[in-house]
């Protein structure tokens, strides 16, 4: 809408302080890698994931160790690994974006509520989170997969999410607490700006940087989370090439001395995990919640 | 009811907050930060309120434009209750009734331009065509001192006194007549100071405003009002005209006030009337007269019986028994 001429907004004043910060720019490149691997994946894999190559190329690619063709090997039904690793980045990113988005879908309505209205809306909102947060994670997690009955990435995501939001709310909850009683928020109710105006423009722009920070430094955990389940078998389902599942079926033969089938996914899941907790670090230095009072 | 006679009048007005505590949140007591207040404010006035930190002026002035429910007593502008107002036209008295905040880093939203400041609630109310808006904007701000390129930079990239100058601009944006001054210079420097009272003070004469001026500085207070009334714990003690108000005061908390206004003659010696303890909580105010406990001239009476707020003549009122039989 406006011109923007030589002004400097406070997303780009950020930015500045962002890029400054070189494992923060670190976090980026890794997580930007791993977004670009997992949309380019067909293009950039050797092989079909699921495809079997016994069939093409003899009995000798089951569980055969690194290689020039295989440059991670391959597991007992001879399935190229770095393959495998490279569609699993489609799996982990899917569900850490599509958690991350139900978190937010409940999370922000829900704290912006119990925060703006206070009283007993807030008593009972903040009980809520407070009942979701004493349970461990995974075990929740498992109850509400339970719940779904047949796993699917579509449910784990969900699971997950119902979950992850409480982090999420109660960010939102002691943002908009503490700035429905800021002056500039009072201003817009002098003015006489109806309600909605001031949650949207005035409030919630505010209260945005700790959310993101909050929601990039959980994919990381949703991300492990999420290999967790398919390690203990209520995630994705065989023949998915999931990171978790890998690791799963792969540990049964670190002890024959066949360590690439569960350790390159596993590396995987460390440099993705790593990639988002930098960028969520990174990301809390340059927004820091200051605003500059 | 002779209300109408004032541009605005406030009658006994308070303002109680409720302590909670535990679990069930039960009421433990109140905050009486505004209690059993009326004054009221003519056409084109500037009225001052003054008063320490912690007396409940700043609580008053929101009271009055009703940003906090008032817990009893009731403000009328031109005549009419502000609160039934409200409910039937909230626009209306919203936009005529408007105020300026003490902390220029606080009151603007760090995540707008200037332009959207100003501007937002002047489209809201349709105040001015869509196509003269940037004009009027620019129109605005120059009026308050501030360049029209000013409009696309955001808050955070000006000084103070700037900052402060956008605030006029976003409150007399909506052509006000009654503007609250909750302390608008107290966070500024001293060199900006003047010249944001200055530009007050001509924007009330062109714009044809009426202030309630609220500060802790009779020194601006001064220069600003035409009348002028102390507060102290939540009350009225004294209201009268500004030139009787500084030859003439009568209540001791404002003499004690008065007496902390430096002088910039460093050979004058002055007495200086140094007031003991602090200010009791407002929560559990003393008994009888408020300002007994601090008072020289506390007399047995005071500590019983609550001083009425009278006329004392020149249209000098004070709550004391010193002035009133």
């Amino acid at each position: 809408m406006a011109k923007k001429s030589r002004s400097s907004g406070l997303w780009y004043e950020a930015w500045l302080r962002f890029k400054r910060n070189k494992l923060a720019l670190l976090g980026l490149f890794m997580a930007a890698s791993v977004i670009l691997i997992a949309i380019f994946a067909p293009l950039i894999a050797p092989y079909d994931p699921v495809e079997q190559l016994i069939w093409t190329e003899g009995r000798q690619v089951r569980l055969a160790s690194p290689s020039v063709k295989h440059w991670m090997g391959t597991d007992i039904y001879g399935r190229d690994i770095l393959s495998r690793i490279i569609f699993g980045a489609r799996i982990s990113l899917q569900i850490g974006i599509f958690a991350t988005i139900v978190s937010l879908l409940i999370g922000v309505p829900l704290g912006a509520i119990a925060g703006y209205t206070g009283g007993w809306v807030d008593d009972l909102i903040s009980w809520l989170i407070n009942v979701v947060f004493a349970f461990p994670f995974l075990l929740f997690v498992l109850a509400v997969i339970a719940v779904f009955q047949s796993p699917s990435l579509r449910v784990v995501y969900i699971a997950i999410g119902l979950v992850n939001w409480v982090g999420i709310a109660r960010v939102v909850r002691a943002q908009f607490i503490s700035l429905r009683d800021r002056e500039f928020v009072e201003a817009a109710k002098a003015l006489g700006l109806p309600r909605g105006k001031i949650i949207f423009k005035h409030i919630l722009p505010n209260a945005l940087a700790p959310v993101i920070v909050q929601a990039t430094l959980g994919m990381g955990s949703i991300i492990m989370t999420e290999a967790g389940l398919a390690f203990l078998g209520f995630g994705a389902q065989p023949p998915t090439p999931s990171w978790g599942l890998m690791i799963s079926e792969g540990q049964k033969y670190l002890s024959m001395g066949k360590w690439w089938w569960a350790i390159f996914p596993g590396l995987a899941i460390m440099y993705t995990v790593l990639a988002f907790n930098f960028l969520g670090d990174g990301l809390r230095d340059a927004l820091d919640v200051r605003l500059k009072r | 009811m002779t209300q109408a006679s004032h541009f605005l009048e406030v009658k006994n007005m308070k303002q109680y907050f409720p302590i909670r505590k535990g679990v069930f949140k039960r009421t433990l007591g109140y905050v009486r930060a505004v209690d059993d207040v009326s004054f009221f404010i003519d056409d084109q006035e500037t009225l001052g309120l003054v008063g320490e930190s912690g007396c409940g002026k700043t609580t008053l002035g929101r009271t009055v434009l009703h940003l906090l429910k008032p817990t009893e007593g009731k403000a009328f502008f031109m005549g009419q209750d502000v609160e039934t107002m409200l409910s039937d036209n909230p626009r209306g008295i919203r936009q005529k009734m408007q105020i300026i905040f003490q902390d220029p880093y606080g009151s603007l939203n760090p995540r707008m331009t200037v332009n959207e400041i100003v501007g937002e609630a002047v489209r809201y109310y349709g105040l001015c065509p869509k196509r003269e808006l940037d004009d009027y904007i620019s129109e605005v701000l120059s009026k308050c001192g501030m360049l029209p390129e000013h409009r696309f930079r955001y808050p955070h990239e000006f000084s103070g006194g700037q900052r402060q100058r956008i605030s006029i601009a976003r409150a007399l944006a909506l052509k006000p007549k009654f503007v609250v001054c909750d302390e608008p210079v107290s966070a500024l420097d001293v060199s900006i100071r003047s010249q944001i009272l200055n530009l007050l003070n001509e924007l009330k004469e062109q714009l044809k405003l009426t202030y309630l001026f609220i500060s802790h500085d009779l020194a601006v207070v001064r220069h600003i009002s035409d009348r002028v009334a102390v507060m102290y714990l939540g009350k009225i003690v004294e209201k009268a005209p500004k030139l009787e108000f500084f030859s003439n005061p009568l209540h001791p908390y404002s003499h004690a006030l008065l007496s902390a206004i430096p002088v910039p003659d460093p050979k004058r010696q002055r007495q200086r009337i140094i007031l003991e303890g602090d200010v009791p909580s407002p929560a559990n105010p003393p008994s009888g007269c408020r300002f007994n406990p601090r008072c020289r001239y506390a007399m047995e009476r005071c500590k019983k019986e609550e001083p009425p707020l009278v006329d004392v003549g020149n249209g000098h009122f004070v709550a004391c028994f010193l002035h009133s039989k």
